[in-house]
């Protein structure tokens, strides 16, 4: 008998878990077969969150985990590709207009992905911004043509667990 | 029109060469209506074009064999031959492809090559010359002759033919047996029987309406040559009250059955259905899927047919009940659960659950979570 399998969504850029599937039959299907357009995001304090489009995310068959379908956004791959949980956290986000500043604990190595979507709004398309870190705490990703006011980010370090959280610009 | 006629003798009858002539031809005539009405045009056997570059040059050799031309005239090639590339140069098919310097060899098109038969009456020998009739010829040899096509021309079927003729010797009754390519200067370079985006040369098929086979068990074999493994056939078996068997042969011919229907309509398939196959078909899966993701479709299920409303979704969702003493991030403490939000939308879930401290009752957390789901897909209006 096989083993128990399950399907993870997870950021193409970092690595990280956002969503996890089972089912009867075998292999990965596509990922816009489980996501469609993309995969909301929610914030933990509020009802909103972000929309990760399709194609920043890939999908992939795993060992089966009941960690990471309790909490899939604790869990990433790693570099064999297995689904591991991982423990280092985004511990803020601060935006400004023109960045957008991911604080991490512990400090991250340099040359690492981090990623940022920002909800534009309704009717608009989300805001995907890249950054690659040096050693240090923080990172930052540099922003443009997010409307100002208040908006829900989603940001994703790899090696990290993603955070959802509301920022002004 | 011309009526079928058979010679018929009596004693003393004083046979002319008319007469003999005509208990050949109904013959011919006879084999020639089989072949052309109950058989397609093709190659029976042999006839492979086959490159040989053991001198350094290419040579193209076509292999002895039999074909069947669309008059129903079996045309003989008695022995290997080697091909002439002068012959292809020589009969005006070369096209400005073939010979322009600056085309890749693998960009070169490739050339029909036809056979077809023809007659030629025979010098009878010296010593068996008739009294005073002078030397005419008394046998006809069988030949055939060998043409080659611009690229893309088909064998065609020209020949205009009676019911009752028997076979001709028609240079437009051509039958394909493969391709050359030329080499740019004065050669041929290659030779396939199928190069790609070509019509491969035809082997000669059955007209048959009803297939009858005594052992009780009929078989269609999809062979490659004199090789079975590895390819498909399909089996009817009269045994056990009857069977209809797919699969692909071991190279004893035996099949490997991937689908099967009994005579009682009992079906076994051992891989999955991809599509639609009739009124009443319905998919089922299940499993869990977090907070956010959609339910996936059963394997088979098109998301546009779904979308054009051919296909409906009956989807239950549960909140997925696991034996947590406190939310995933936390440690220490005492808390309640409950499931929050447990719903779809379209194929969409959303799965929160609501955490109380009971230490802060007032201010519970919302976490993303699990249901378990089963989704049934049926075509249009099979099911409620």
């Amino acid at each position: 008998m096989s083993a128990k399998k399950m399907l993870v969504v997870y950021m193409a850029g970092t690595n990280a878990v956002i969503g996890v599937a089972t089912r009867r039959a075998a292999g990965a299907p596509t990922v816009a077969d489980l996501v469609g357009a993309g995969l909301p995001v929610r914030s933990p304090t509020s009802e909103s969150g972000v929309a990760v489009p399709a194609d920043n995310l890939a999908v992939k068959e795993v060992d089966y985990s009941d960690d990471a379908v309790r909490q899939p956004l604790l869990h990433g791959l790693d570099t064999s590709g297995a689904v591991v949980q991982i423990t280092p956290t985004i511990s803020s986000v601060t935006c400004t207009s023109t960045k957008i500043t991911i604080n991490l604990s512990p400090a991250v190595a340099a040359d690492k992905m981090a990623i940022v979507i920002v909800d534009a709004g309704p009717n608009r398309a989300p805001l995907k911004f890249t950054a690659k870190t040096v050693a240090a705490t923080t990172v930052d990703v540099t922003v443009t043509g997010v409307p100002p006011g208040t908006h829900d980010v989603f940001a994703s370090v790899d090696g990290y667990v993603s955070k959802v959280d509301t920022g002004s610009f | 029109m011309t009526e079928v006629a058979r010679p018929s003798f009596y004693e003393g009858q004083v046979l002319s060469a008319a007469d003999l002539d005509l208990g050949q031809e109904y013959g011919r005539g006879a084999l020639a209506r089989h072949e052309r009405y109950l058989h397609t045009p093709g190659i029976a056997t042999g006839l492979e074009l086959k490159v040989d570059n053991s001198t350094g040059v290419v040579q193209v050799r076509l292999s002895a064999g039999l074909a069947i031309d669309s008059t129903g005239r079996q045309i003989v090639v008695d022995r290997e031959q080697t091909l002439a590339p002068e012959e292809l140069d020589s009969q005006g098919v070369l096209i400005p492809a073939d010979t322009d310097s600056a085309v890749k060899q693998e960009d070169r098109p490739w050339h029909p090559v036809f056979l077809s038969a023809r007659d030629e009456g025979a010098t009878p020998p010296s010593l068996a010359r008739g009294c005073g009739s002078g030397a005419q010829p008394n046998r006809t040899n069988e030949l055939y002759t060998l043409t080659y096509g611009f690229p893309g021309d088909v064998a065609g079927d020209d020949t205009a033919i009676e019911v009752s003729d028997g076979p001709q010797a028609s240079s437009s009754a051509r039958v394909l047996i493969g391709y050359v390519q030329w080499d740019g200067v004065s050669n041929f370079a290659n030779a396939q029987a199928a190069p790609f985006n070509n019509p491969p040369a035809p082997y000669a098929g059955v007209r048959a309406d009803e297939v009858v086979a005594r052992s009780g068990t009929l078989a269609l074999r999809a062979d490659l040559g004199a090789i079975r493994d590895k390819h498909p056939a399909l089996i009817l078996d009269g045994d056990k009250g009857g069977e209809m068997r797919f699969g692909v042969q071991d190279d004893k011919g035996k099949i490997v059955t991937v689908f099967s229907v009994d005579a009682a309509g009992n079906v076994f398939l051992r891989g999955a259905i991809t599509g639609p196959i009739g009124k009443t078909s319905i998919w089922a899966e299940s499993g869990t899927v977090t907070d956010g993701m959609l339910i996936p479709l059963p394997v088979g299920v098109p998301q546009d047919q779904v979308d054009a409303g051919q296909i409906l979704l009956h989807i239950t969702v549960s909140p997925r009940r696991t034996a947590d003493l406190r939310p995933p991030d936390k440690t220490t403490g005492t808390y309640i659960k409950e499931a929050f939000e447990c719903r779809v939308d379209g194929r969409r879930a959303y799965v929160r659950d609501r955490w109380f401290d009971v230490a802060s009752l007032t201010t519970p957390q919302l976490l993303p979570a699990a249901c378990d789901y089963v989704i049934v897909a049926s075509t249009s209006g099979t099911t409620s």
